[in-house]
């Protein structure tokens, strides 16, 4: 296995392979900690890493190409009846590669004279409507946050009654329990419900008489993860890409379409799976029916888009992944390198 | 005590071949031991590739009977390989893909390529040796690690004398496999082997029989 393994490794990297990676590894800390230039945020840093496991797929489909001109289907057929050891070096070797580029961006970062990414909270605008009946507002926050989100609210108390307006502060409730205490001139942070957070769903309560919410100045408060929990999130990242191996392998051998091809299509359904699902309002032109065709169809696969939370908007979609929906994303890797081990001949009969 | 030579390595019973809905051949009859050869002989068409393809199992036969081992080692008419690839390299990865532990591997490489000559191109790759010699690593593939058959389709091509005695050789080993040559007629490969079929091709079902002698 060893020696096939390192056949897969000196096909997919070629002889100066490792010395390119190197090299995009020292760019990419360069472009996103450079003290000077870099804006030192774990979301973009991220994206730029998670380009890494999708060129080694792209590369693993044009060498499993390769290896179909240089006819190794039929060798595999003749020596390996079971069928079992091409499909797995490939995943061991690929596998192993993606592992590492993951933990040389993990430990990257630590290198000295970088600029370190901050630990804090980050913002982001919501839009609230306008007050229902009974004065309370419902909000819709545009996908799934992480569970210790707030929105941070600015209260203007210039009607407010006298005695209020002296006293400053002011009790701000809700029947479930939650309660804040409202301080003049400064932002109120009111907590979300798991089951808001985990809807992407949220209902303010009606504001004590004569206060009056700034409805534009509202946001959403998430905590923005640290150079400390980089390990997690590129962990999370390998256990989004390991199971495309398997789901591409289905493709590559069982369905016998081209490597590259197997590739792309591969990574079209990890785009699909990626895609942060929102309740929000979508248009009903054309954009709007393919936006709602995609999200139909991945609401049939695992829920596992926050494991490749990238972007600057990362750490709004830092939820916690179930366990199940975890086990399901692997499971289909499983089927699928499974699927690409039956044996068949290497043409069509 | 068994008698190893008169182990029955392949038998065809009737067989019949077809390729899609088109049948091209019909109750051929065979019997290979071990250390026998025979000769198939056959013209463009008449589906000497397609009844490899049956005995290793990748196409389903068109009726009859056939007896086969599990490991039949094969050499294509049409060979392709890893071209970047040096010869002891390939053979070793074939050696592995094969289940085999590293050092039977490498003695099975070792034993391959001394048969065919080719130890002295061994660090080689595969891209810059002419066709016959491509040929020749061909040919040790196929005998890698002496599988019970052989299965030789147009063997003779791009080989020069040299490398016709080494076939020959081989075949004739003491301990040889038993082996099944493909060819075309005349091209001298009766010299390999004693004609076991003659499939007629379209120009007529069925196909003549005969025994190895």
């Amino acid at each position: 296995m060893r020696t096939l393994c390192f056949a897969m490794w000196r096909q997919l990297l070629g002889r100066w392979g490792w010395l390119w990676w190197g090299l995009a590894l020292v760019v990419l800390l360069r472009l996103h900690f450079d003290p000077t230039l870099g804006r030192a945020h774990l979301g973009g840093y991220l994206a730029s890493v998670a380009l890494g496991p999708s060129i080694l797929l792209l590369r693993l489909g044009a060498v499993l190409q390769q290896r179909r001109r240089q006819g190794w289907p039929l060798e595999e057929c003749l020596r390996n009846p079971s069928a079992w050891r091409a499909p797995f070096a490939e995943v061991l070797s690929t596998g192993g590669l993606i592992l590492a580029w993951l933990l040389l961006a993990c430990l990257g970062p630590h290198l000295p004279g970088l600029a370190q990414p901050r630990a804090g909270q980050e913002l982001f605008p919501i839009t609230v409507p306008q007050a229902n009946a009974d004065g309370s507002w419902t909000l819709d926050l545009e996908g799934r946050c992480p569970p210790n989100a707030q929105v941070l609210l600015t209260v203007d108390w210039l009607q407010a009654d006298e005695a209020l307006r002296s006293a400053g502060t002011a009790t701000y409730g809700a029947a479930d329990g939650r309660q804040i205490t409202l301080v003049a001139g400064e932002l109120a942070a009111w907590p979300l419900l798991p089951q808001e957070a985990s809807q992407g769903q949220a209902l303010l309560p009606p504001l004590p008489e004569g206060l009056e919410l700034l409805r534009p100045l509202t946001r959403l408060s998430v905590d923005s993860p640290g150079l400390a929990e980089l390990p997690r999130l590129l962990w999370a990242q390998a256990l989004f890409f390991l199971p495309l191996l398997g789901i591409f392998l289905a493709w590559a051998r069982a369905g016998r379409i081209r490597g590259p091809l197997a590739a792309w299509a591969t990574l079209a359904l990890a785009g699909l799976v990626a895609l942060p699902g929102g309740n929000q309002d979508l248009p009903a032109d054309a954009l709007g029916l393919v936006a709602r065709a995609l999200l139909g169809v991945k609401a049939f696969l695992p829920g596992v888009d926050s494991l490749l939370a990238t972007g600057d908007d990362f750490a709004r979609h830092l939820q916690a992944t179930s366990f199940a929906s975890i086990l399901m994303w692997w499971m289909l890797g499983i089927l699928g390198f499974a699927a690409a081990c039956l044996r068949r001949p290497p043409f069509r009969p | 005590m068994v008698d190893v030579s008169s182990e029955v390595v392949l038998q065809l019973q009737s067989l019949g071949l077809a390729r899609g809905k088109k049948r091209l051949a019909e109750g051929l009859n065979l019997s290979l031991s071990k250390g026998e050869r025979a000769l198939v002989i056959g013209g463009n068409g008449s589906g000497k590739t397609t009844l490899s393809w049956v005995l290793l199992g990748l196409l389903p036969k068109a009726g009859g009977e056939l007896t086969r081992p599990d490991r039949i080692g094969f050499a294509p008419q049409d060979p392709r390989f890893p071209l970047e690839l040096r010869v002891d390299a390939y053979l070793h990865q074939l050696g592995t893909l094969q289940g085999w532990p590293a050092r039977q591997t490498k003695e099975a490489a070792s034993r391959t390529m001394e048969r065919f000559q080719l130890q002295a191109l061994a660090k080689e790759r595969i891209g810059t040796l002419s066709r016959g010699w491509q040929q020749r690593v061909n040919l040790a593939r196929a005998w890698l690690g002496e599988p019970p058959l052989l299965l030789l389709d147009e063997a003779q091509t791009a080989l020069d004398p040299e490398g016709m005695q080494s076939l020959q050789a081989a075949l004739e080993e003491a301990d040889a496999p038993a082996a099944l040559l493909l060819a075309p007629p005349h091209v001298g490969c009766e010299s390999l082997a004693p004609i076991g079929l003659t499939l007629a091709g379209h120009a007529g079902l069925p196909t003549y029989t005969g025994e190895p002698s």
